[in-house]
Order: C-alpha cells, then sequence, then structure tokens
C-alpha cells in the first residue's frame, strides 16, 4: 500500500534520510520511531509531497508519487504533528474546503462531513471559526479532514500532540477500526506505549538510517533483550545512557 | 527609578535579537544577499529622491526673502509632527506585537525576568521596529535643510539632540496607549481597532491634503488665496507640543543662532519622565494586558449568514476545486479586518484619483487637442501603475496569503498549475472593474476623444491580464507564508520586484503604442486617412502589445509554478 524505495534526503552535506526502504502492507498499521532529529518528519514530508527526495521513489497504493502526484495525493490521507489551518473559515466551512480541493462537489459530501465531525466532537462547533479553536480541536479537525476524501493510506506525524485522554483513545479506535478494512496507516510518533499497542510493526530511524524493522517480537530479538518498547528502543537507538541519567537525576 | 531597569539587564533581554540578526547575516544565501543589495539600492534611490525634493524646494524658498524664514520654520514643524504622529500610530500598533503578542514572550514572563527590565527591553524593540522607516526617511529630508542651512554642522547636530528624544517620546507615549488598550479590551479586538483606526487615519490624511487643492496655486486668478495660504505659515503650532521644541531647536540652527536650551531641556526631561511613567504604568498593567492577550475571542457564529448563502449561491457555477478555493479566499477576505483597512485605502486611492483629473481641466487654459490625448495617453501609464500598486497588494499576495495552511493544498491532489489559475481568475474580474473604471472615468472627465478613450480601454484590458498573470506568477516565486498580518507580503522584497516588473511592463506596453496612437491622432488632427505604412506600423506595434501582454502572463505563471512545486515546507 506504501513502498518507500532507497529514499534519500540530502541538505547540503547534511544526509536527513539515507538509503530507506520499507513496505507498508493493506490493513498494516506501522509504527515509525526514532530519537529527535533522526529523520521521521522529512520522511513523512517526502511521503506528504511538502519535501522532493534527493533520490529514492515513493508508491502510494500503486501510484508512483514524482510520476502520477494527483493520483498518489489522492489515495493519501495526511495528519502534520502541527495544525495550521484557514483560522476564519468555520470547521464546517473547512470541511467543504477540504472536499471542494478534492475533487468533490461538497453538497454530495454533507452527509459524511457531518459524521466526521461527529465522530470528533465537534459537531456543536462547526459554526465557529477556526481560530477560537484550541490546540486540541484543531487537532481533531485535521484528523477529521483528513478521512474525508476516504483516503488508502493515511500517514500520520505524532498523532497524539494536543490530544486529551478521551480524543487520544478516540483516535486509536479510529485508526485501528480504518486499518481492519483493508488501509493502511503510516504513524511516527515518540509516545512509545501507543505504538507498542497500536502497530502491527515497527520500523525504528536513527540519524536517517533505519536500524530495526518488524513485529514487537522481531523487534525484541534484535536488541536481545526482553521488556517493553521503550527498553527496546533504547536499546536500539544507544539511548540507555540517557534513561539512566534522566532516572539517576 | 528601578535598580532593575539597568543597561546590563535590558541588554540580557535583547541579546537574543541581536544573536538572531547576526546569524540570519552569517548565514544568508546568495539570493538573501542580492534581494538586500536590490533593496538598499532602491532605498537608497529613494532617498537620494527625498533629498533632491527638498533640496529643490529648500533653495526655491530662499529666493523669497520675505517667505524664507516663516516657510522654513513651517516647513520643519511639519517634519517634526509628521514624525512624531506616524511615530505614534506605528507604535501603538508595534507595541502590540512586541509587547503583548511576541511568541517568545511566554518564556520570559513565566521566567523570573523582572518586570521593569522587561518593559525597557521591550520599549527599546518597539522603538526600533516602529521608528526604522521614519529615521531613515529623517536623514535625507534634515540633510537638504543642513546643507542649505547657515552652518551644516551646527544643524546636523541639532538633529542628533533634538530628534531622538522626539522619537523616544513617541515610543513611549504610543506603548502607554497600547497598554491601556489592552489593559481594557482582548488582543484581537485591539489589534483589529487600532488598524481600522491607522487605516482611516490616513486616508483622512490624504482627503484632507487633497482637499486643499494645491493645483490652485497654478492658476493667477487664485492668487489671493495664495497669499492667505502663505499668511497661514507664519501661524504657530501648540508649543505644549514636542515637536514643536524639536522644531524650535532646529531652526535655531538653522539660522546659525546658539541652541536655546529650554525646549531641549524639555525634550530631554520629558523623554526620561515618559520611560519612568511607562515603567510604572507597566507595573500596574503589564500583567492585566497580557493575561487578556491570551484569551481567545469568544466563539461566535462563522458570519453573517445572509452574505455566507450569496457567495455559496454566485459560486455554484463552478467547478468543485476552484469553486472551492474561491470561496474559502472571499470568507478569509472578508473576515479579515486587516482586509478592509487596505480596501479602504484603496477606495481612497480611487476617489482621490478621479477626482484630480474633474478637478484640472477646468484649469487647463493651454488644453489643446494634442494635450489632451497626451495626457489620455499618460493616463494609461498611471492607471497602469495604480493597478500595479493596488495589483502588489492584492494579487501579488494571493499565493503568499494561504499562510502556514498552504501544507493542505501541497499534500492535495490539487496540482500548483490549477492553484495559480484558480487565484488568476479570482483576482482578474475585480481588477479588470477597476481599471475600467479609472481609464473610462478619467478620460471622460479629460475629455479625450473616442479614439483615445476606446484605445485606452483596450490597452488597459490587456495590461489588466498581463498585470494579474505577473502578480500570481511572482507571488509565488517569492513566497512568504509566515507573516503576522498580509500587509507584510507586499512590502517584502518580492513585492518591490513585482512593483518594478510591473512598472517596466506598463512602460513597455506605452511604448509599443506610443508611435501608432501618434499616426493615428495626427490623421485625424489632419482630416487625412492614414498611409499604408502608417496602418502597417500600428498593426505590428499592437499586435506587439498583444504578444507582449501573451507572454507576461504566461511565463511567470510557469515560473511561479516551477518555484511552487520545487518549494519544501
Amino acid at each position: 500500500m506504501l513502498r518507500l524505495e532507497s529514499l534519500t534526503k540530502r541538505y547540503g552535506a547534511h544526509e536527513a534520510v539515507r538509503n530507506l526502504s520499507l513496505h507498508v502492507r493493506a490493513g498494516e498499521l506501522f509504527g515509525f520511531l526514532g530519537p529527535n532529529g533522526a529523520g521521521k518528519t522529512t520522511t513523512i514530508k517526502m511521503i506528504a509531497g511538502l519535501l522532493r527526495p534527493t533520490s529514492g521513489r515513493i508508491e502510494i497504493a500503486g501510484h508512483d508519487l514524482a510520476l502520477h502526484p494527483v493520483e498518489a495525493k489522492g489515495a493519501l490521507g495526511f495528519i502534520p504533528d502541527r495544525p495550521f489551518l484557514y483560522e476564519k473559515l468555520s470547521a464546517l466551512e473547512f470541511m467543504r474546503f477540504v472536499a471542494g480541493i478534492y475533487g468533490f462537489d461538497s453538497g454530495i459530501l454533507n452527509g459524511r462531513i457531518d459524521e466526521l465531525l461527529d465522530l470528533v466532537e465537534l459537531h456543536t462547533a462547526r459554526g465557529e471559526l477556526i481560530e477560537s479553536f484550541s490546540h486540541g480541536m484543531k487537532q481533531r479537525l485535521v484528523i477529521a479532514s483528513a478521512f474525508l476524501h476516504q483516503p488508502k493510506v493515511m500517514v500520520v506525524d505524532e498523532p497524539m500532540v494536543g490530544l486529551d485522554p478521551k480524543g487520544a483513545r478516540l483516535i486509536k479506535r479510529v485508526f485501528r477500526e480504518f486499518c481492519d478494512s483493508g488501509h493502511s496507516v503510516f504513524v511516527s510518533t515518540h509516545t512509545l506505549e501507543v505504538a507498542q499497542e497500536l502497530c502491527d510493526r515497527i520500523g525504528i530511524i536513527l540519524r536517517g538510517e533505519l536500524v530495526a524493522l518488524g513485529t514487537m517480537s522481531d523487534l525484541k530479538s534484535k536488541a536481545q533483550m526482553e521488556g517493553d518498547l521503550e527498553e527496546v528502543f533504547l536499546k536500539l537507538t544507544g539511548g540507555e545512557g540517557f534513561k539512566e541519567s534522566e532516572v539517576a537525576s | 527609578m528601578n535598580l532593575e531597569f539597568t543597561p546590563a539587564s535590558i541588554g540580557a533581554l535583547l541579546d537574543p535579537y541581536l544573536r538572531g540578526i547576526r546569524n540570519r547575516r552569517r548565514h544568508a544565501e546568495r539570493g538573501d544577499r542580492l534581494r538586500a543589495l536590490l533593496f538598499a539600492s532602491v532605498a537608497f534611490l529613494f532617498a537620494l529622491f527625498v533629498f533632491a525634493g527638498f533640496y529643490r524646494v529648500l533653495l526655491y524658498i530662499g529666493q523669497f526673502d520675505e517667505f524664507t524664514a516663516p516657510l522654513t520654520h513651517r516647513m520643519l514643524d511639519t517634519v517634526s509632527t509628521f514624525v512624531l504622529t506616524v511615530l505614534l500610530a506605528s507604535t501603538v500598533v508595534t507595541a502590540l506585537a512586541t509587547q503583548y503578542l511576541s511568541d517568545d514572550l511566554s518564556l520570559l514572563v513565566s521566567s523570573p525576568v523582572p518586570l521593569p527590565a522587561l518593559y525597557g527591553a521591550r520599549l527599546v524593540l518597539t522603538l526600533l521596529q516602529s521608528s526604522w522607516m521614519v529615521v531613515l526617511f529623517s536623514v535625507p529630508v534634515y540633510a537638504a535643510f543642513a546643507v542649505t542651512a547657515a552652518s551644516p554642522l551646527g544643524f546636523l547636530l541639532a538633529v542628533a539632540l533634538a530628534f531622538p528624544p522626539l522619537v523616544l517620546i513617541a515610543t513611549c507615549i504610543g506603548s502607554m496607549v497600547t497598554a491601556a488598550l489592552m489593559s481594557a479590551f482582548p488582543a484581537r479586538r485591539v489589534r483589529e481597532m487600532l488598524l481600522l483606526l491607522s487605516a482611516l487615519f490616513v486616508v483622512l490624511l490624504v482627503f484632507l491634503i487633497r482637499m486643499q487643492q494645491p493645483e490652485k496655486l497654478l492658476n493667477p486668478r487664485s492668487i489671493y488665496d495664495v497669499t492667505e495660504f502663505f499668511a497661514t505659515f507664519s501661524a504657530p503650532s501648540s508649543p505644549f507640543l514636542p515637536s514643536a521644541w524639536t522644531t524650535s531647536v532646529l531652526v535655531a540652527a538653522r539660522n546659525g543662532e546658539s541652541l536655546p536650551a529650554m525646549p531641549l531641556a524639555l525634550l530631554w526631561s520629558t523623554g526620561a519622565a515618559l520611560v519612568v511613567l511607562g515603567c510604572w504604568m507597566a507595573r500596574a498593567l503589564y500583567g492585566v494586558g497580557y493575561s487578556r492577550a491570551q484569551e481567545s475571542r469568544p466563539a461566535r457564529l462563522s458570519s453573517l449568514p445572509l452574505v455566507d448563502r450569496f457567495l455559496e449561491t454566485v459560486t455554484r457555477p463552478f467547478e468543485p476545486r476552484f469553486r472551492s478555493l474561491l470561496l474559502k479566499d472571499l470568507r478569509t477576505f472578508l473576515r479579515d479586518t486587516t482586509q478592509w483597512s487596505q480596501l479602504l485605502l484603496l477606495v481612497a486611492l480611487v476617489v482621490v484619483y478621479l477626482y484630480n483629473f474633474s478637478v484640472l481641466p477646468s484649469n487647463f487654459t493651454f488644453a489643446t487637442f494634442f494635450l489632451q490625448n497626451m495626457f489620455s495617453f499618460l493616463n494609461l501609464g498611471l492607471a497602469g501603475f495604480v493597478l500595479a500598486a493596488v495589483a502588489v497588494r492584492f494579487v501579488f499576495t494571493s499565493v503568499s496569503s494561504e499562510g502556514r495552511a498552504f501544507w493542505i493544498l501541497r499534500s492535495s491532489p490539487l496540482t500548483m498549475e490549477k492553484l495559480l489559475w484558480s487565484k488568476f481568475w479570482a483576482a482578474l474580474p475585480p481588477l479588470l472593474l477597476l481599471s475600467q473604471v479609472l481609464t473610462i472615468a478619467s478620460n471622460h472627465f479629460l475629455g479625450a476623444t473616442t479614439f483615445m478613450t476606446v484605445l485606452s480601454s483596450v490597452t488597459i484590458l490587456f495590461v489588466t491580464f498581463g498585470i494579474v498573470g505577473l502578480g500570481v506568477g511572482m507571488g509565488a516565486a517569492f513566497p512568504k507564508f509566515k507573516f503576522e498580518n498580509v500587509t507584510q507580503i507586499a512590502g517584502s522584497s518580492g513585492g518591490l520586484l513585482y512593483m518594478i516588473a510591473a512598472s517596466s511592463f506598463v512602460a513597455a506596453v506605452m511604448f509599443l503604442e506610443a508611435v501608432p496612437a501618434y499616426l493615428i491622432l495626427s490623421a485625424d488632427y489632419r482630416g487625412m486617412p492614414l498611409t499604408s505604412r502608417a496602418v502597417a506600423a500600428s498593426v505590428f506595434s499592437l499586435g506587439a502589445v498583444v504578444v507582449l501582454n501573451l507572454l507576461t502572463v504566461v511565463l511567470p505563471m510557469r515560473w511561479g509554478r516551477s518555484k511552487l512545486e520545487a518549494m519544501e515546507i
């Protein structure tokens, strides 16, 4: 469903992402982990078409992003970590706007818009301007709009930022159901509990390179240790020292 | 004075800004340096132009002994009053951003930084941000006064002593007004109110100056009014205004007299007193004001349902993508008060423009067939320039106004080509209407021939396409997605380049049309038919105009599209 082949992104002499290859299958919820500055957001921005890869290939639902961007982007839903929106629109107008730029007549999608606003609990705030929304409300609106055009692949950067526990639980359920209906989610997160609880497979990126890939048990055997994802993650990314010193302080 | 209010503590708080400027300079790329160089060159040319203008006027009035002293006094007073007024207006708006809405304030306010030090640092920042343009404008003005003064160095010394406290006083008063407003109203309301008020202030200023009807000076019959006009120059302005204190110091220096101590003492002591007063006021009000700045505006209904229904209905026939973008742009525009203030200025500009033409012809004792038509032809250039000035604000900004929400469009299946063309078609109709109104009405007032009116109307029709294409294309090539209000986009180096490109384009069109217009008008005047050579020259020139306009639409649009596609966000 989502295929990255030898993906590389260079900023001058600095290689933010190096030769990254992976495949997210249909129905799979894939977690993309890594320490700060490892290349997660760069990778996600390349998949969303916001950054151009220096080399390599991205395929979304069978469409090459470089060769057929319209089809590829049409099959993709994107939820960024920071929800910058059109502040002067109301939630309902924003949803209609998104429907329009994906080529749908908003009238046809009215039912679906209502359903999604209901789902993210913004129905009562649908007529209010986005500028009066809290961060969490904006994040929920972005999530609703990302599902509007019924994408096949959802790419999410830090889904839990700004969400309250209720919102976080809702999002986890929505992602799971989305995958269960044969679609895929590629999610980058620092919340390791979420990754452990939700993801079918996990990829760990370190200094631009994929250092581990597999199910939770695959990662444990690679790290040659038992324990939770946090411990495995710290072992694989060389962060034990940080954890110990943090605990000590 | 509070001990916490020390230069060292203020310097420490300003350090991140200074380092930021230094780092930006260090990491500037070639394009940034080129832009800076271009901006500096244009600023230098402007300064030179201002200097030359003032220098000529001062030389001219120096010839009339009885008027020289009162006129110079009045001119210096006008400059000081202008500086004080503009600085007051700009400080009130700037202080809102630097002292209440800036992102780094949450860190500073939550840390144990003494309030007086914070106030002092922000006052310096407000002063620098609100006054740099006025100070730059003042340099060539005072330089012209200095070189025509009895003792140039003495005059410059007087400026160095009397001008800085004037700037300080304006900044302190402006900051205090903002502090008072912020303690009473929510930040967004204050911001909207101030932006509207400052626009109204400028509109009023434009009308007041225009309604003085300076063109009457050209008419010998109004000489009685002129004498009256000059008589007003000797009237002193209010002695309580700081601008009057600055003026009296400068006037004394220009006349080669010793500098008066009283106004200088008043300027510096008032400045110092206002800094202390502002500090006390900050102690009392800053906490309340900053807290209010964090409060969101209460949720309200999205808009007037009637307007909304109207917009929905009129955009219904369009294709979904275009309709979506158009509706979004219209709604954003109508709900953004910074846009209203710009619209107010635009309306004032158009009214003054047409008023000028309605007034001038009656004074044309020298109006002839050729002159009338020449004015009509030159008016084409003026209308083109006005159009470019409007377009830099409303068309050039159209791509950048997507702001940080641009990711929504980039990650969607909407191509950049479609986006740019939708911006083009959305901007074209209002600008076509404006250009036609400007051209046809001004030609009517000028009493131009039907031929000139039709030629102007058709030419401006083409020129509007070019100006809009150039605006959308260059706006996409020089996007500025991070801005506080849209006026910053038009004032960017890209906006400046656009103005240069659009003015050159209008000049090129006029150059191409000058020959056929002359040939056709000559034949008309003599009552002779056009020669075949004249017909060929006219067809060639007009064909070239059409080609130039097409290129001015297509090439910048392509350039903008490729730049936008290659851009990484």
